[in-house]
């Protein structure tokens, strides 16, 4: 008696269990054939993320998926900062307009981290020279500023709204100004011969050249604080209105 | 007690397989980023003026020479001993202003030489000799925002160079910031 009851109590189990994966096999067939007629129909693409760096309005850097790839264009910024054979004068303000434009058919959230520093080889940045003196004139309202993530050397900026498919945004930085301050700063090299002390003076920034990185991220809006969460690592709180705010800082 | 255990094992094998079949998707999400970089490398150097003198009929004559590579503004100003007369004729060039200079209206370029400036020396009543040092000097033209020099009411004769020196040969860039 006992048995055949225990016996019952497998056959009901064993039927539970094939019921529900006959249901979730119902169920993925359904979403596939679905898939398939849209994309089938209306070529439906869902993943076609993509983003482009654009400096005084022109675009400079992009990646974008498309047809099941990704499209990059790499440039480089600055390129047309001065005229030819002129020299770069500390103390002007030279027009720097950086913004960021959606050419993936998706919205997204973004955020900008700007590097400054300078190098004399152009491959690694010097740690004794300062970075403040690569003045960068950015906006404020649209852009929200990271304080808890910036350094000397680095900016992060989110933008504050959905950024929607072609849309560009507002300049996240209008203009880059070095600071004359780095015509007085001089450094000194005495070396004793044997004729004497022989005293090498030089200015302690000249043949540096600065340098200027912006790194562009973005990320879906579906799910929005749990994706920025995961791609950024930063908490994040979308508001009803789609507003961005760090709760790290309130903003 | 065989058949029992193939059954469990079945139900088992169902289970695992129903769940799996459940469970949510790994969780992936839509992403991208690009960058770009540039720069520029800066070229400074040293302001360097040198004055030429000539004198005639009690007339100091005065020229100042831009024998560096960035423009400069430029100012002179005269010393003498007590009793000494000095009095300065200059042309539109030329401004007085602060602390006794007279002050070149506009930058002087590399190469260029300002003249238009001389001081006639009243000797007076003084039967010794005399010294009258002429005293000149330069400072860099500052940029606006805008890219234009600064006038030369608005330069900074006051700056000093941040000299940091190492005596045991080792080089020191100075302060940051």
């Amino acid at each position: 008696m006992k048995r055949k009851k225990n016996r019952n109590r497998t056959f009901l189990l064993f039927a539970a269990s094939a019921v529900l994966l006959m249901m979730s096999t119902v169920g993925s067939t359904r979403a596939a054939l679905t898939y398939r007629s849209e994309n089938y129909e209306m070529k439906f693409d869902v993943s076609s993320i993509g983003v482009t760096l654009l400096e005084n309005g022109t675009a400079v850097s992009r990646r974008d998926y498309v047809d099941d790839q990704w499209q990059e264009e790499s440039g480089a910024l600055l390129t047309n900062l001065l005229e030819e054979g002129e020299s770069l004068m500390p103390g002007r303000s030279y027009e720097e307009r950086l913004s960021v434009q959606n050419s993936g058919s998706i919205d997204s959230y973004v955020r900008v981290t700007l590097y400054r520093g300078w190098t004399k080889d152009g491959k690694s940045m010097d740690t004794e020279l300062s970075p403040k003196l690569i003045g960068l004139d950015l906006s404020s309202g649209d852009w929200i500023e990271d304080v808890s993530a910036a350094t000397s050397e680095r900016t992060v900026l989110y933008y504050r709204n959905i950024l929607k498919s072609g849309q560009e945004t507002p300049p996240l930085c209008t203009a880059l100004r070095i600071d004359p301050a780095v015509a007085r700063k001089v450094s000194e090299t005495h070396t004793e011969t044997a004729e004497g002390t022989v005293v090498s003076t030089r200015f302690a920034y000249d043949g540096f050249q600065f340098q200027v990185k912006a790194e562009v991220d973005a990320v879906q809006t579906h799910n929005a604080e749990e994706a920025i969460k995961s791609a950024w690592g930063v908490d994040a709180e979308i508001a009803e209105d789609g507003t961005l705010r760090l709760t790290s800082q309130g903003q | 007690m065989k058949r029992e255990k193939k059954t469990l094992g079945l139900v088992a094998a169902a289970f695992f397989l129903a769940a799996g079949a459940c469970t949510e998707p790994a969780l992936a999400y839509f992403t991208t980023h690009v960058s770009a970089a540039g720069g520029h490398e800066l070229e400074l150097d040293f302001t360097t003026t040198v004055p030429k003198e000539e004198v005639s009929q009690w007339v100091k004559y005065l020229e100042i020479e831009n024998t560096g590579n960035e423009d400069c503004y430029v100012r002179v100003k005269a010393f003498a001993g007590e009793g000494i007369g000095l009095q300065w004729t200059a042309d539109g060039n030329w401004s007085k202003g602060p602390e006794d200079y007279w002050y070149l209206r506009t930058p002087l370029s590399p190469g260029s030489t300002a003249g238009g400036i001389s001081v006639k020396i009243d000797k007076g009543a003084a039967k010794d000799d005399f010294n009258v040092i002429v005293v000149q000097e330069c400072a860099p033209v500052s940029y606006g925002a805008d890219g234009k020099p600064l006038g030369f009411e608005e330069t900074d004769w006051s700056q000093r160079a941040e000299v940091k020196t190492d005596s045991a040969g080792a080089e020191n860039r100075g302060d940051e910031g």
